[in-house]
């Protein structure tokens, strides 16, 4: 029952010094082009983590992230070093993937459903990869997977993200509520909402 | 306390996010409710679930299609910003001319779109109609198909890739 | 002075007015499993076309508005020596998809307005070239 800090990794070696990437921001926001590219690069797996849970296919999830640092390098000018640089590239990020889905019009419970029609999307063959189960575990994890990113999907669209925050980057309430313009109760309901809904829907799978 | 806000508080737990007051309350419920238990453990394999490993993009060469996008951005920003219009009274007649204009334009379309004449862009009507369709590249096959989701009719060659000279010269295109 | 400009004006008015002519749009695209930047001008069609292909990117090649032909003929240039000549009347026509030249594909398609005809299968370095048609 530990609480997750953040800590800073990246998905080539899991670690990236949070100092070190402050320092390349403050270069970055003087114009360096070259330490923003290293910001980028430093959290770009996280970034796209976020954004793969909560649009549920590989595509959108690879636009909104290039969206995000896109979004980034424009208002770089207006980013505050009071707040942490991870929290202000989440909210871009939580801003991005929002208004991907708005703007595209599209329903996301059948897109994000859609995306889960393939035999074997790369996310879930990465995950299956990672393992070395027996064929009927190996069935048996894939359906769980597929069951799960099902019920992700028909989440509200706020309680996705902030479940995909506080998981998957191990933010505090007080950080999510940063990112959502929100209150850490309201986080700490939707948080307790998110859970129970998935539960009820995957049932036995957990 | 209710059950619903005990599990409000159960879950709070699981983040570390509980006062030493009510991180005691919940301690106790837990010591008499095995079944809570097994809930926080459920919710658990939640975030077990979710941090699975992905597979995402090489973050290398993301970086080059951002910085592409970036640069492909930032001379147009320049020229609006350098282009910042000053006032006159020449604009301001040229803006209410344009503006009348506009306004014309905006009540023809309204008409004709009513008369079925202008259909918005983008806008899907019924899918467009393939007489035939013949390739010009030998051993190519031609498949034909509508797709009613998306509203296209496609027209698809298929070009034999082993050993045909003509795929060849193409791929130079 | 005045009376020139509403003159200006009404005659534009008028010109509206008169049934808009019809318009094709051609857009060339490469479909590939190189990566590629998000590209606005594909804004309105990359989402069908990675849909209905197997294709993760989709670079934009070139791009051009005509005329429907008025019995008669009309080029198109696309990009690399490649050009559509569309001949027929109105939206029924008649498309020859030409590399330099030699004709790559031919086909007789009534168009829709807002319902585009996706020409392709021309193999391009690891991917294929695509021409979207669209009735305007």
């Amino acid at each position: 029952m530990n609480k997750a800090s953040p800590e800073p990794s990246n998905s080539e070696d899991g670690y990236v010094d949070w100092t070190e990437l402050e320092t390349w921001v403050e270069q970055a926001r003087s114009g360096d082009e070259e330490a923003f590219g290293r910001v980028v690069q430093a959290l770009h797996g996280r970034v796209y983590a976020v954004a793969y849970r909560y649009m549920g296919n590989a595509d959108d999830a690879r636009e909104v992230t290039q969206m995000t640092w896109v979004k980034a390098w424009q208002k770089l000018g207006t980013y505050r070093q009071q707040a942490r640089f991870y929290t202000w590239i989440y909210r871009i990020a939580a801003n991005a993937a929002m208004d991907h889905l708005r703007k595209a019009g599209r329903r996301r419970e059948s897109e994000y459903l859609d995306a889960l029609d393939h035999s074997n999307p790369p996310e879930v063959a990465a995950s299956l990869r990672a393992n070395q189960d027996r064929p009927d575990q190996l069935l048996m994890r894939k359906e769980r997977l597929e069951a799960f990113e099902s019920a992700l999907g028909k989440l509200k669209e706020e309680h996705r993200m902030i479940l995909v925050l506080r998981e998957l980057e191990g933010m505090s309430y007080q950080e999510i509520a940063e990112v959502m313009k929100c209150r850490a109760g309201t986080v700490m309901s939707r948080l307790f909402y998110a859970r129970k809904a998935i539960q009820k829907e995957l049932k036995e799978l957990l | 306390m209710n059950t619903k806000a005990m599990d409000k508080l159960l879950s709070g737990a699981l983040d570390g996010e509980l006062t030493p007051g009510q991180r005691a309350q919940v301690e106790q419920w837990l010591a008499n409710h095995p079944d809570a238990v097994a809930q926080q453990e459920q919710w658990a394999r939640v975030g077990d679930l979710l941090r699975e490993p992905l597979n995402p993009p090489d973050p290398e060469m993301e970086w080059q299609a951002i910085r592409r996008t970036i640069r492909s951005q930032a001379p147009a920003a320049d020229a609006v910003a350098a282009e910042t219009p000053v006032f006159s009274w020449r604009m301001a007649w040229a803006a209410a001319m344009l503006g009348l204009v506009s306004l014309g334009l905006y009540l023809i379309a309204g008409f004709q779109l009513h008369q079925g004449t202008l259909m918005a862009h983008g806008q899907s009507g019924a899918p467009a109609e393939v007489e035939w369709a013949e390739s010009g590249v030998p051993g190519a096959t031609m498949m034909i198909f509508a797709d009613q989701e998306t509203g296209m009719t496609v027209i698809w060659m298929d070009v034999e890739q082993n050993g045909n000279n003509d795929t060849k010269e193409l791929e130079g295109s | 002075m005045k009376t020139k400009w509403l003159a200006g004006c009404l005659w534009l008015l008028l010109a509206i007015a008169a049934p808009a002519a019809d318009q094709i749009h051609a857009l060339m695209i490469e479909a590939s499993n190189e990566p590629a930047v998000i590209d606005r001008r594909l804004e309105k069609v990359e989402y069908k076309l990675r849909r209905v292909f197997g294709f993760p990117y989709y670079h934009f090649v070139a791009e051009q508005t005509v005329m429907a032909p008025a019995d008669g003929q009309v080029t198109v240039p696309l990009a690399n020596g490649h050009r559509l000549i569309l001949s027929g009347k109105g939206l029924r026509v008649t498309v020859q998809w030409f590399k330099n030249d030699e004709i790559l594909l031919t086909t007789k398609v009534s168009l829709n307005k807002g319902s585009p005809v996706v020409l392709g299968g021309v193999p391009h370095g690891d991917g294929t070239l695509i021409v979207a048609l669209t009735a305007q």
